[in-house]
């Protein structure tokens, strides 16, 4: 299967350190680890973040153009909550606000907010997260309508109010799970970022029917040589081939 | 009542007092464990007493027994705070790609806001001036 729009992803943090940093395999924008970000087992891979939101933890990068919303944006979020708090999954606010994704009470659910100048775009999934449950969030920002969009779990898109211009950009740093003192208790990852628009096969095709999507995706094609077939799979994370293997 | 410019003098002015210790602290809680100290929050912002009233810039009782879980020591253990403050303060810790360091913020409410700022120690600038503090979504 092929990895959805691999070409213009431009993040892949897959959480699967079980503590300190955290690598963007594909940016290179290394999370930094505020107050030792521990780690449980994972949906994707064998280990994601784990936060505890009584401990101050979350995971951040200083602000860099490429974690902006200036163009077509996407988010991807594999998330589990171990309490259904208000609290942000990630976002990038300061002096400024730009975005920020989570689950709010007073929106009824998941949301992704995206600001440009006062004015808002807020995206809202009904969704109320249940403790212990894994979830699929993709969120974007099409900057052809100028709406922030929400799927969850391969589900129904919902829209937010178009933008008058385009979203914010400042010098704020980027967060995931924590928005000042508001911090999220649960698991993470992996979480990516393309600078293009996902359509619905996309989406379906990261849930992967609830089993998500890892990067490098596994493929298998196969070789006929003199009327005999061979496999060869592709093992994650540039792990190199394996003739003979079809599985 | 006081005056904003007030209340952020005097958290201003406990900050620095408090800093120069705090660095020290830290120096030594370091050089013995690898990483520096966190401070949790000492008291939570929405139990902020409000500078509304007449009369001098408020303090509270700062809860000086809270501790991260995958830490030992608390406040009380590592003695950086004692009596009655006029601000929350937390110490966040990190580690980044570059190197290790701390981020101390306060918070203090005037009037139904809650305004915050940061001081911090390593190669991450987590300083940050006064600003106002909205837990909220982005979104009114």
């Amino acid at each position: 299967m092929a990895f959805p729009k691999e070409a213009f992803l431009t993040h892949n943090w897959q959480m699967g350190e079980a503590s300190g940093t955290r690598a963007d395999l594909v940016g290179g924008m290394t999370l930094t680890d505020n107050n030792t970000v521990g780690s449980a087992a994972g949906l994707v891979y064998p280990l994601a973040a784990n936060l505890i939101a009584a401990n101050s933890e979350y995971l951040s990068h200083a602000d860099d153009a490429s974690l902006r919303i200036v163009g077509a944006t996407t988010f991807e979020v594999w998330a589990r909550w171990t309490s259904g708090t208000n609290a942000p999954l990630f976002c990038k606010r300061g002096a400024t606000n730009e975005y920020e994704s989570g689950y709010y009470s007073g929106y009824g659910g998941m949301y992704l907010d995206v600001l440009s100048g006062g004015s808002l775009s807020s995206a809202r999934s009904p969704l109320v997260p249940v403790s212990g449950t894994w979830y699929h969030l993709v969120m974007w920002y099409d900057p052809a309508d100028r709406k922030a969009r929400i799927a969850v779990n391969g589900g129904a898109v919902a829209a937010g109010a178009a933008l008058p211009g385009a979203p914010n950009v400042s010098a704020a740093a980027f967060a995931i799970c924590r928005d000042l003192a508001a911090y999220w208790n649960g698991d993470i990852g992996p979480a990516r970022m393309w600078n293009t628009l996902l359509d619905a096969a996309d989406r379906t095709a990261l849930y992967n029917g609830g089993a998500g999507l890892a990067y490098p995706s596994t493929s298998t094609p196969t070789l006929s040589i003199y009327g005999a077939k061979f496999g060869h799979k592709q093992v994650a994370h540039g792990g190199g081939m394996r003739y003979g293997d079809a599985s | 009542m006081p005056t904003l410019a007030q209340v952020r003098t005097a958290v201003d002015t406990k900050l620095a007092s408090l800093w120069g210790n705090v660095q020290t602290r830290q120096a030594n809680y370091f050089a013995t464990h690898g990483r520096y100290w966190q401070g949790i929050i000492t008291t939570d912002v929405d139990k902020l007493p409000d500078n509304l009233a007449s009369g001098n810039v408020l303090e509270m009782t700062p809860d000086l027994t809270r501790r991260p879980s995958d830490q030992a020591t608390s406040w009380v253990d590592v003695g950086l705070v004692s009596g009655n403050l006029p601000m929350a303060i937390q110490i966040d810790v990190y580690q980044a790609p570059s190197g290790y360091g701390y981020i101390a913020t306060v918070y203090v409410q005037y009037r139904g806001t809650i305004y915050f700022r940061s001081a911090s120690v390593g190669p991450v600038d987590g300083s940050a001036s006064w600003a106002i503090y909205n837990p909220n979504p982005v979104g009114p």
